[in-house]
């Protein structure tokens, strides 16, 4: 029982099921209803993932306080331009021709279905992947080199799955970053003053920040997976990013972690800091984010506010089927 | 009481025979996730250098053990750079440790002058040295001093290497993430070549140390690296303290048995068959997650 999607894809009926649970949280955007981001039965958190036994995930959260345009400054720069980045593996073109723009101050959202090619176009960002084709621009400059050297360039990110150093501690792990941020003598977008404090301290401020209250000395291997998320962000943050690439941030959060998150993004849009921000969860970006660019097969099939991406037809057919949307 | 006590030291300074060995296969198993099978190959090759350079063209003593240890630690970086850099994963990895064991193996019998067709008699400054135990009948020698004393001074550094200092703490990350690693700023082309330089460096100065001992023989310390592979599974191939404490009892378990249970033929050969079986019961009955994590914690 499955519908052929946009480019002949197959369309299961759970991802029908998903994408009309993702178009249905839009259109209650869209009339101001307000949003649970976490589950409405407490067992997952809208992304398949456990979130636990305990009352988080069964309050509602409305989105209003987050508010739709972003919150970020409204004189941003442009911070990353990403110009017909395209890349192939063997026969599958995973990028074609894609653009991107970041600005200071903004969350940047990018979504799109299962192998559109989000997390490869974060690794070619981020140096991980070399792209066949195309520039990318960064802080004013050509963005070229090893991850390392682009980490010191300001990029910082974390990946869909955490990939903390699991044999060291918590605190070590978020020395890595501060060590980056002492290499490459970055100031701390978001807070300025980080940079004058000793790096253990940092870590720790920055270890609050995002809300991690646990043992910083235990390893990090023996985390429970929200806090490898949190600790993944406090790592990137340590390594004073102007440009944090977010991949499924709030994938596997509880709802709490989910909302402290969110409030996170936006205090750190505020400061200054840009966010590139991968996400399933379509009212978490639809609510987080101020422009967004949406990939499908490795193409940009739209780009715009969120009011402009939900009302878009190709994007509603990339998600739904073209059969799916037709019923 | 006298029986006792010597029983205790030969199973010490056996347990830091295989210490010493299975050290420097634990440092490259934690940092780079291979498991260097060539590591006794390559400590008996070096082995032969140094052998070659003292008695046969009687260099000094200590120059033939720098030059033997250098060596080692430039096969080391060639193998890195060479072979390590261009296979794509731990487990490719390990299989060339296999066929570079196999080439040093071949390199110590082609070698027409080193006789490998017996023992090599490869004395140090200490031999003939020794140390009488009080009450005992019985005499410790330098060079069993001088190993022993290694082996905790290795252990030492190493353990602060890894956790004390920048470089240990990149080699772990890279160890456990190498993509992360690089995003952390760390420079992986560097620190691979320094993990294997050492591993190969503690592999020569292993042998050199033991030859003095047990003589400069391929069999034997071949034998050896293989009981020190079975203490490293003590320590899930990651723990320092945890291989040194497997290193420490198989040894003992096959002195007493050696010296009490003579006449059970066979039962000191068996020991580290019996010490890897019961790991492996061990991590059956126990989840291997929170071994591994006990055994990370420990290390």
């Amino acid at each position: 029982m499955t519908g052929a999607g946009p480019l002949g894809r197959r369309i299961t009926p759970a991802g029908r099921q998903r994408g009309r649970d993702v178009m249905a949280a839009w259109h209650r955007l869209t009339d101001g209803d307000t949003v649970a981001v976490g589950p409405a039965d407490g067992t997952t958190n809208g992304n398949g993932h456990d979130s636990g036994p305990g009352p988080v995930g069964r309050r509602p959260m409305s989105l209003a306080p987050w508010s739709v345009d972003g919150g970020g400054r409204e004189d941003g720069r442009e911070l990353l331009s990403v110009e017909n980045l395209s890349i192939h593996f063997g026969g599958v073109q995973a990028l074609r021709d894609v653009r991107l723009r970041v600005r200071t101050g903004e969350v940047t959202g990018v979504i799109g279905p299962n192998g559109a090619g989000k997390s490869t176009l974060f690794n070619c960002l981020s140096g991980l992947l070399q792209p066949d084709a195309g520039t990318v621009t960064f802080d004013g400059a050509p963005l070229r080199g090893a991850p390392s050297v682009r980490a010191r360039r300001g990029l910082g990110r974390t990946f869909q799955t955490p990939r903390l150093f699991r044999s060291l501690s918590v605190l070590d792990n978020l020395l890595f970053g501060c060590e980056t941020a002492d290499w490459s003598g970055h100031r701390y977008v978001f807070d300025p003053r980080l940079g004058r404090l000793p790096q253990i301290e940092r870590a720790e401020r920055i270890a609050a920040l995002v809300g991690f209250r646990g043992d910083l000395s235990v390893p990090a291997g023996s985390l429970p997976f929200g806090d490898l998320r949190t600790v993944e962000l406090a790592r990137a943050l340590c390594g004073a990013p102007s440009l944090l690439m977010l991949d499924e941030p709030a994938s596997g959060l509880d709802a709490d972690q989910a909302q402290s998150f969110v409030g996170l993004m936006r205090e750190l849009g505020d400061m200054g800091l840009a966010v590139l921000l991968i996400e399933h969860d379509m009212a978490l970006v639809m609510g987080l984010c101020k422009r967004i660019t949406v990939l499908d097969f490795g193409q940009v099939i739209a780009e715009g506010t969120p009011e402009d991406v939900q009302r878009n037809e190709t994007v509603v057919h990339a998600y739904l089927g073209r059969s799916a949307a037709r019923a | 009481m006298s029986k006792l006590l010597q029983t205790v030291i030969i199973g010490t300074v056996t347990g830091s025979l295989y210490s010493l060995l299975a050290l420097g296969m634990v440092l490259v198993y934690r940092t780079t996730g291979v498991l260097n099978i060539a590591h006794g190959g390559i400590g008996v090759m070096a082995g032969f250098v140094a052998w070659d350079l003292v008695q046969l063209r009687h260099w000094p003593y200590y120059a033939g053990l720098l030059v033997g240890v250098s060596f080692a630690v430039l096969v080391g970086l060639a193998f890195e750079r060479f072979v390590v850099r261009r296979l794509p994963n731990a487990g490719s990895r390990t299989v060339a440790t296999l066929g570079l064991f196999l080439l040093a193996q071949g390199v110590v019998f082609v070698v027409p002058w080193w006789s490998n067709n017996s023992a090599q008699v490869f004395p140090s400054p200490f031999t003939g040295r020794v140390v009488s135990i009080p009450g005992a009948d019985f005499a410790v020698s330098y060079d069993q001093i001088v190993l022993v004393g290694t082996v905790v001074l290795l252990f030492l550094g190493l353990q602060f290497l890894l956790r004390r200092t920048r470089l240990g703490m990149a080699m772990r990350a890279v160890s456990d993430d190498p993509a992360a690693s690089r995003l952390m700023g760390v420079r992986e082309e560097l620190v691979a070549p320094v993990v294997w330089a050492m591993a190969f460096g503690i592999a020569g100065l292993s042998v050199m140390l033991i030859a003095p001992i047990n003589l400069l023989e391929n069999t034997s310390i071949v034998a050896f690296t293989l009981k020190a592979l079975a203490v490293t599974f003590v320590g899930g191939l990651v723990s320092l303290p945890l291989t040194v404490l497997g290193a420490t009892v198989l040894a003992l378990l096959e002195a007493f048995t050696q010296i009490y249970a003579a006449d059970i033929r066979g039962l000191p050969s068996a020991w580290p068959f019996i010490l890897m079986v019961a790991v492996l019961v061990i991590r059956l009955i126990r989840p291997t997650k929170a071994l591994d994590e006990q055994a990370l914690a420990a290390a």
